[in-house]
């Protein structure tokens, strides 16, 4: 027997190897080829694919609340704080908007109920309501005034240039008066020189509900703080009134401020404006 | 008891809000926040020629003086000028500002305060006296509260007496 056989040339060994693998893998080529050739066609992938992916889309949507709901919860939530600022400046104009046409709304229907009311319950052919049907205001005009009538709650006589207070009147005392009018001038001085309008005065400062008159007068002004809507007859009102107290109740001479002038001028006005009415 | 206004003004950030808040609520905050436009407040100061209510304007800073609204020097009884001992650039212009601050009250009384004494020597403030124009009244430290109380007090003998 001859033992001594030769090893094979590398082209021999390239050869065996192919057959190997000929021999191994010949079922995993034809399974690939047949893979390829169903990827490239379409029709053969949709057919395939298809009913997984309908499978995990009705999955989704049934389960999506309990598998994604927690996490965009979450994400949103997030968001919402992240942006608060945007989303209001986003939202306020619009809901703005929204509450004022449901004000009006409601003002509407609230005029109209009484109205109905009014028309209902009263002689109709008084000479009063007969004059007013005419010439006056409506009822319901003046009863809805009647329900946002303004009410004084402070005033303040202030020395114009140096915002000292020389009396006040308050039905609450719980701030610092003189800070207040010291405040209240440096508002006031600000506004005026700020739009350059000559001589001309501030007279209004509304804040919220709250609005601060402001009576001015050559050497000092009143400024009164009030809160309900005052219309114009209602202001000339107030405006006399204040000017009345000032005729009779401050001296010519403020120059100098001491709490002798102030005490009298404050009793002076808690006497006036204690049950003082803007409407009568 | 009389009333009277007192204006702090000056450049900004010479200390005229730590030195308000110093004498008024004697307070004193390292952090600097600007003031936006006025602060007002009170103080009942008693002194042997009769009590004082004073009302101060502590007044936003500017560069230059006329750079304030006007209306807020007027029905003034004193201002206070304040600038800051370490920053040359804020009395500088000292000279001009006291011209314009006394052609709007003619008859107000006008301190000249150097504030920030804390951070400097007293070699460094007599250097200082010798290159402001102007007699300083007060050097003072809101911080440590040194000549605060005397610079108000003072102000105050003279508007009651």
């Amino acid at each position: 027997m001859n033992s001594s056989s030769s090893s094979p040339s590398p082209e021999e060994e390239a050869q065996l190897l192919e057959q190997l693998r000929q021999a191994l893998l010949s079922e995993d080529r034809k399974a690939v080829a047949a893979i390829r050739a169903m990827l490239e066609d379409e029709a053969q992938l949709s057919e395939k694919v298809s009913p997984i992916i309908r499978q995990h889309l009705a999955f989704i949507k049934e389960n999506f609340e309990g598998e994604y709901g927690i996490i965009i919860e979450e994400i949103v939530t997030r968001k919402l704080a992240d942006s608060q600022d945007e989303i209001v400046n986003m939202i306020f104009p619009k809901l703005n908007t929204i509450i004022k046409k449901f004000i009006t709304a409601q003002f509407q229907m609230l005029k109209e109920g009484i109205d109905t009311q009014i028309k209902t319950v009263q002689n109709r052919f008084s000479p009063k309501n007969i004059f007013n049907r005419f010439f006056g205001p409506s009822d319901s005009d003046i009863i809805l005034s009647q329900l946002d009538s303004p009410e004084v709650h402070e005033i303040y006589l202030v020395q114009r240039e140096s915002g000292l207070l020389l009396g006040s009147y308050a039905k609450e005392k719980n701030t610092d008066q003189d800070v207040i009018a010291g405040m209240l001038t440096a508002i006031k001085s600000f506004a005026e020189d700020a739009f350059n309008r000559g001589k001309e005065d501030l007279e209004m400062i509304q804040y919220e509900n709250y609005k601060i008159f402001l009576q001015n007068l050559p050497s000092y002004y009143f400024a009164v703080a009030m809160t309900g809507s005052i219309s114009t007859s209602e202001k000339e009102n107030l405006s006399n009134k204040l000017i009345t107290f000032a005729e009779d109740n401050v001296p010519f001479d403020t120059t100098d401020v001491n709490s002798t002038l102030t005490d009298r001028i404050s009793s002076a006005l808690s006497k006036h404006f204690d049950q003082f009415n803007i409407q009568q | 008891m009389l009333s009277k206004k007192v204006i702090l003004t000056g450049s900004f950030g010479v200390g005229k809000t730590s030195l308000f808040e110093r004498f008024i609520n004697n307070k004193f905050e390292d952090k600097y926040l600007t003031t936006i436009g006025v602060k007002v407040g009170k103080k009942l100061v008693n002194t042997d020629k009769g009590d004082l209510s004073m009302m101060i304007w502590d007044i936003a800073g500017e560069v230059a003086q006329n750079k304030v609204p006007t209306s807020y020097f007027l029905g003034t009884s004193g201002i206070i000028y304040v600038f800051d001992v370490t920053r040359p650039s804020t009395y500088r212009n000292i000279s001009e500002d006291l011209e314009y601050l006394k052609s709007i009250n003619k008859l107000t009384t006008i301190k000249v305060v150097g504030n920030k004494k804390d951070l400097v020597s007293q070699e460094d403030l007599d250097k200082l006296l010798e290159e402001i124009p102007l007699p300083v009244n007060l050097f003072t430290s809101a911080k440590t509260g040194e000549n605060v109380e005397k610079l108000f007090h003072d102000f105050a003998v003279e508007m009651v007496g």
